[in-house]
């Protein structure tokens, strides 16, 4: 199965990278996804992965997949668990940058 | 009303069907506020100045240096050494004479930043730290201001638009801990297209053509160019939104 990663704001200064094409073999989850790119990348992108507003009761997930917003029930009931399909683009955000 | 030199300097965009004298006339008396005119508030400025808006106020404490003229559009390397605002006073002015700049050499903080904006129809926070952006919306929410907050990196651009008290705030989606870099890598047409963007909710939000999309996160990428579109929802225990 190929995926394809797009990083912006600061998961594109953790992994170096803008975009990467992501081969797995088998089924997939997001999560599982999110611990193989914090094998590669570090401690620093999972943490990134889960950002809690200070005044939050919950985390946000900083991922869409194919532009939808993980965070969204209706779209995604499984959350982290929801299996990945072959050619799904994850993007990874927000962007926090410098204007 | 419009002079008959105003009908002619807007006439392609008068006849855009909704749009027409009467919106034109209410951006001839609005009133915004551009804190920052680096690449996406000095491109907000400019499209801002040609749609014709009456009064911008624009702020900035820095002046032009080299390393900006990869997308700051309003300057030339003859500013570089100047203060960004009075250059940018000057392109504006040059490009729009029938309105009205205001060029404000300072630098923005809690005490300064209400008087400042307490007048204007909209504002666009275009400043460069998390700080910051937090620190105009806790003002802009306190008065009641629409304003939309923006985001560059690379070449992707963010930008979130906020209606006091209907959509979700700026502080329901971040905090001052959030990461950012020190010196923010970026290609002039991300910040440039963020501005863009930008002026188009200002210009929506005064004339009520369109809709304004407050409370969601439009995320731009100019790489692999796609968009995404993300609602924000409102923060029950948001310490800024009000109840």
């Amino acid at each position: 199965m190929q995926l394809i990663a797009r990083y912006y704001g600061f998961f594109s200064t953790v992994t170096g990278k803008l975009s990467e094409e992501i081969k797995a073999t088998g089924d997939i989850t997001v999560n599982e996804l999110v611990e193989r790119q914090a094998r590669l990348y570090g401690f620093k992108f999972r943490d990134f992965c889960f950002i809690r507003p200070l005044y939050s009761q919950r985390d946000y997930i900083n991922i869409c997949i194919n532009t939808m917003d993980l965070n969204d029930p209706r779209k995604f009931p499984d959350g982290l668990d929801t299996s990945l399909n072959d050619g799904d683009t994850i993007s990874f955000g927000p962007i926090g940058g410098a204007a | 009303m419009l002079t008959a030199r105003e009908k002619d300097r807007y006439k392609r965009q008068l006849n855009i069907p909704q749009f027409g004298a009467e919106k034109q006339a209410r951006l001839k008396q609005s009133r915004v506020a551009v804190l920052g005119v680096g690449g996406v508030g000095g491109t907000a400025a400019l499209y801002l100045a040609a749609a014709g808006i009456g009064h911008m106020i624009v702020v900035d404490r820095d002046r032009v240096e080299t390393s900006n003229l990869n997308r700051q559009v309003l300057f030339t390397g003859c500013d570089v050494g100047f203060p960004k605002v009075r250059a940018a006073q000057q392109q504006l002015q040059s490009l729009n004479d029938a309105i009205k700049i205001e060029a404000v050499d300072i630098d923005i903080n809690k005490s300064n930043l209400s008087s400042i904006i307490c007048d204007c129809h909209y504002v666009l926070d275009c400043l460069d730290t998390n700080y910051m952006r937090l620190m105009v919306n806790r003002t802009c929410i306190k008065l009641d201001l629409p304003a939309s907050h923006a985001f560059a990196q690379d070449f992707s651009g963010e930008l979130f638009s906020v209606l006091p008290g209907e959509s979700a705030c700026l502080a329901c989606i971040m905090d001052e801990s959030f990461p950012e870099p020190e010196e923010t890598p970026v290609m002039g047409v991300a910040t440039g297209l963020v501005g863009v963007a930008m002026a188009a909710v200002a210009i929506r939000s005064l004339t009520g053509v369109g809709v304004i999309d407050a409370g969601y996160r439009h995320i731009y990428d100019l790489a692999f160019p796609e968009m995404v579109k993300i609602h924000a929802a409102k923060l029950p225990s948001c310490p800024v939104c009000p109840e």
